[in-house]
């Protein structure tokens, strides 16, 4: 399907010349079918009959993360390097916001303070912790704040875009990589997302040298 | 939960209750000795005596139960029963004994409760043996006490305010919450405003509609034109009001929210002064004196963090004003007075302002000593001391180690006085005031901030970001031309009041870089400590504003120069700077001689080295570059690089004013430009190298336009460490050498 809102659209450079006459997108009939043909589309062919015959074989069964054992991962950008953390340890991800040096303690890693809904937190680069290269482009609005939370401890991160949430099970693990760089000591396991690997981090070590960034000898 | 766990939670339990008990106890049976006939008071006591001894026996601890039940025996006894007749001292010292043996044993640990209770087996048991003798001795039938003993559980005077325990770090929170709120709400007006606007233009449009002349045959058209624009008014209308009803509304309650969490951190004064009615007592009867303690505005509320710190002020001033503000009993006598004298605490809100005043009726202040001190100390020369007025000499008595006591006694006169209070004060942001009436007695006016968390404070920029700086603490903000500064041997200054004040820039006291150039005129906060002023240079004063302020995070430790964190009106972030600690950071650097000399005006080239503090440990510092350039763009340039990077960067103009800078150490590369006055960056590398250890090592980097092969072989044959040529300059190459050379910073 052509997403042609997001390209001559209101969500791209709005060159479209129906425009003129609809004003929004919204009101235009391309965008309307493309909806409705979203809702309406066939489940693929083999959808049905696979997943019967899935469930109705036992073997299949196994595979079926249950709640149990499922991990929940946050996959994210920052800068080329696609990495993830567990999910329960992010309390919650927001649009960025001012960071305030903090005199005598602000370095490369540790950045300053930031306002998360009226608290006020400690903020960190992971770029600058993992001896990331930085990002080629220039920020783009998919830039976020992740705030993470250890027990009273929070930490707020700088993203540079959330790739989406990855439900997957121990098994799809693989044991972390021989350590080459600062980023690999923090790696808990290996996944797969999508056509790439993606390095978990390992969030109490993560938290961990993040504290010792700030900390007093 | 297994039986130790529960055991100790019991005790933790226990000992709560005991301070509790023992609290009431003391206060009650002191208001019962002041007046026998204080309501509730004798009740009370029986009361806390019973719930001491219940519980004791829930946890099994005998001896603490036994001491209880001797407490209780004696209260029963017709030794108390004498209504309307004072009690005997000798018994009301021994009851506060044993509630003091009781108290020492609850203190500490509660899972250690039992052993300390062994400890203090003795000692307790000699007391109970006390008591009880007491009480049967002035028995008239000894039986009679057993009868009736329980005392019947009198229906409480007041129904006590009920308190709930919330975590400190909850109410933290809801008060964060409380506070975006607030700001949150200011949103909604800006957005009705805008509204208004919108409003407006559509009158404006109905208004050219109105004179708008259709063709004919199209009137019908315009009619409808006007019905729709009509129906657009009206609904636009209704909303608008909508919404400014709505916006007060919310914002009425986030500010009454608001007000309300910070009074949940407020605790009625007199909480804060348990302890105080005993240590008049005591304090008065080793003195010889007698001392009646009145208090006034006992439930006026005080912010809980202030209150915690007060007490040590006011027992100090207490201290003092038994010791050598009242008269002993003959004294008093002959002097016409009551011989009990009259020490009273009042406490209320005035002005947005806590005021406490602490008065005695004694013989006040000596000023005839206060002068003879003064002139002995030489705070001030005999010439002028008949100049100062009674303020003044009274003020004097603030002066560190100032006290007109004849001799050291145990209660106070150490030279230690006032002045410790007086910093207390200050450290809470108040101010503290003396006076006195020869005969009358002495005040002493404690004006306080009502709470902790809500400072006055002036936002200036320093380093190009926002802090705060606590007005209570400023003398004087003011703006000085550039032709008024005095600038000899490096130093500047500032004429004030026919005193001199140096001039301290404030980006190297918090570790940050200084700027190029001066503001003109110049933004100085005149600041003082302990009789010494400073004038503390900033690039700009922005305003005043409250700021509710929050600890720093624990994670940070304590920061130099930093006293505490706030949010400013559009939720960003910000710093509150602890003046005594800056001005403890001036002195020290003056001191080790580590301040950079202030700017010259904007345009004028400097050096700009920081100072590194001693409590950061240089693995925590980022690496600091010195680039020596004599072209000012040069610098800033490769200074901006270096500092993206996280580096950070000291510059100098040329070789010479480099390497004055390097001998302070501290620095751990030199990216130095080889064509500049005085000395050139070749002789600068020769120069160091014949320096000893570390500077002898230290990298250095050559950037220079010269790239000819011949060139880079000098450099190197004269001790550079990397050579490169600013033709195929890019910042890449430069950071990658600096990388390779000292590491990430």
């Amino acid at each position: 399907m052509h997403d042609c809102w997001n390209q001559i659209g209101v969500g791209g450079d709005r060159s479209c010349a129906t425009l003129n006459d609809v004003v929004h997108c919204h009101n235009c009939a391309v965008y309307s079918s493309a909806g409705r043909s979203l809702l309406e589309r066939q489940p693929p062919a083999d959808y049905l009959p696979g997943w019967t015959s899935v469930l109705a074989d036992g073997s299949g069964a196994e595979r079926v993360v249950t709640g149990q054992q499922a991990l929940n991962l946050m996959v994210f950008r920052i800068g080329e390097e696609v990495l993830a953390l567990p999910l329960e340890l992010l309390q919650e991800v927001t649009p960025p916001s001012d960071i305030h040096s903090v005199p005598h303690r602000s370095n490369g890693t540790f950045l300053g303070l930031v306002n998360i809904r009226g608290e006020i937190l400690l903020a960190a680069s992971l770029r600058r912790l993992l001896d990331l290269p930085a990002a080629s482009t220039p920020p783009a609005a998919g830039q976020r704040m992740a705030v993470t939370a250890a027990g009273e401890e929070q930490w707020v991160i700088a993203i540079d875009e959330v790739l989406g949430i990855h439900l997957c099970s121990p098994d799809d693990l693989e044991p972390p990589p021989v350590v080459h760089s600062a980023a690999d000591a923090l790696t808990q396991a290996l996944f797969a997302w999508k056509d790439r690997r993606v390095a978990l981090l390992d969030g109490p070590r993560l938290l961990n040298s993040l504290r010792r960034q700030v900390s007093q000898p | 939960m297994n039986a130790a766990e529960e055991q100790r939670r019991n005790l933790e339990l226990f000992a709560e209750e005991l301070a509790d008990q023992l609290t009431l106890l003391s206060t009650s049976l002191l208001q019962l000795e002041n007046d026998a006939n204080s309501p509730g008071c004798r009740e009370n006591l029986m009361r806390a005596a019973h719930t001491v001894k219940g519980a004791a026996r829930m946890v099994g601890l005998q001896p603490i139960e036994a001491l209880a039940h001797a407490i209780e025996e004696l209260l029963t006894s017709p030794a108390i029963e004498l209504a309307g007749q004072a009690l005997d001292p000798e018994m009301v010292t021994l009851l506060l004994r044993a509630f003091d043996e009781l108290a020492t044993v609850g203190q500490g640990k509660p899972e250690l409760l039992p052993v300390r209770l062994d400890q203090q087996a003795q000692q307790l048991e000699s007391l109970r043996g006390a008591l009880l003798a007491r009480a049967r001795g002035s028995t008239a039938d000894p039986s009679a006490p057993e009868a009736g003993l329980e005392p019947a559980p009198a229906p409480p005077t007041a129904t006590p305010e009920r308190v709930v325990k919330v975590d400190a770090q909850q109410l933290n929170r809801i008060a964060a919450l409380a506070g975006e709120s607030m700001v949150a709400v200011r949103w909604l007006q800006p957005f009705a405003d805008g509204l208004q606007q919108l409003r407006s233009r559509q009158r404006e449009l109905d208004q050219l509609l109105a004179r708008w002349q259709p063709q004919p045959g199209h009137e019908n058209q315009l009619a409808m034109i006007l019905e729709k624009q009509q129906q657009c008014q009206q609904l636009l209308l209704h909303q608008l009001d909508e919404l400014e009803a709505f916006a007060r509304r919310s914002n009425t309650i986030a500010h009454r929210l608001y007000g309300e969490v910070l009074n949940a951190n407020m605790r009625p004064f007199h909480e804060g002064l348990v302890g105080l009615p005993r240590l008049v007592r005591d304090l008065a009867s080793s003195l010889g004196k007698r001392v009646r303690l009145e208090l006034v505005g006992r439930s006026t509320l005080v912010d809980r963090d202030i209150l915690r710190r007060l007490e040590a002020p006011i027992n100090h001033a207490v201290r003092n004003a038994i010791d050598h503000g009242l008269e002993t009993p003959q004294g008093r006598r002959s002097a016409g007075k009551p011989e009990q004298g009259l020490l009273r605490l009042e406490a209320l809100h005035r002005g947005g302002m806590l005021s406490i005043t602490i008065r005695d009726d004694g013989a006040g202040v000596d000023l005839a000593a206060v002068r003879e001190r003064a002139i002995e100390r030489g705070l001030i020369d005999k010439g002028c001391v008949d100049d100062l007025d009674e303020a003044e000499l009274l003020e004097l008595l603030l002066r560190p180690g100032f006290s007109t006591a004849r001799q050291v006694s145990e209660v106070s006169g150490r030279g230690v006085g006032l002045d410790v209070v007086q910093t207390m004060v200050r450290e809470v942001g108040g101010s503290l005031r003396l006076s006195s009436t020869t005969g009358g007695g002495t005040s002493l006016h404690f004006q306080l901030p009502l709470t902790l968390s809500v400072v006055r404070t002036l936002l200036v920029q320093i380093g190009g970001e926002t802090y705060a700086v606590p007005l209570a603490r400023l003398d004087r903000i003011v703006a000085i031309p550039a032709t008024a500064i005095d600038r000899h041997e490096g130093k500047a200054s500032l004429q004030w009041n026919g005193r001199a004040i140096g001039l301290i820039p404030s980006q190297p006291l918090l570790g940050l870089p200084l700027p190029g150039g001066l503001a003109d005129p110049l933004p100085v906060l005149v600041l003082s400590d302990q009789g010494q002023s400073y004038g503390l240079v900033v690039e700009q004063v922005l305003g005043e504003q409250d700021l509710v302020v929050r600890p720093l995070d624990q994670r940070l430790g304590a920061v130099p120069g930093l006293a505490s964190a706030a949010l400013l009106g559009d939720g960003a972030p910000i710093l509150v700077l602890d003046v005594g600690d800056l001005l403890r950071l001036v002195q020290e650097a003056l001191a080790s001689g580590a301040l950079p000399p202030l700017p010259q005006r904007e345009g004028a080239p400097t050096s700009t080295p920081t100072i590194t503090t001693p409590t950061a440990t240089p693995s925590h510092q980022p690496r600091t570059v010195l680039v020596v350039d004599d072209s000012r763009m040069v610098r800033e340039s490769l200074g901006r690089t270096l500092e993206g990077q996280g580096y950070r960067v000291a510059k100098a103009v040329d070789g010479q004013d480099a390497l004055e800078q390097l001998q302070s150490g501290g620095f751990d590369l030199v990216v130095s430009d080889v064509e500049m006055p005085r000395l050139d960056g070749f002789n600068l590398v020769r120069r160091l190298r014949a320096l000893d250890q570390p500077l002898a090592s230290l990298p250095v980097l050559i950037l220079s336009s010269r790239d000819q092969e011949s060139d880079r072989i000098t450099g190197m044959e004269a001790g550079a460490d990397r050579y490169l040529a600013k033709g195929g300059f890019s910042e890449d190459s430069l950071l990658k050498a600096v990388q390779d050379l000292i590491g990430p910073p």
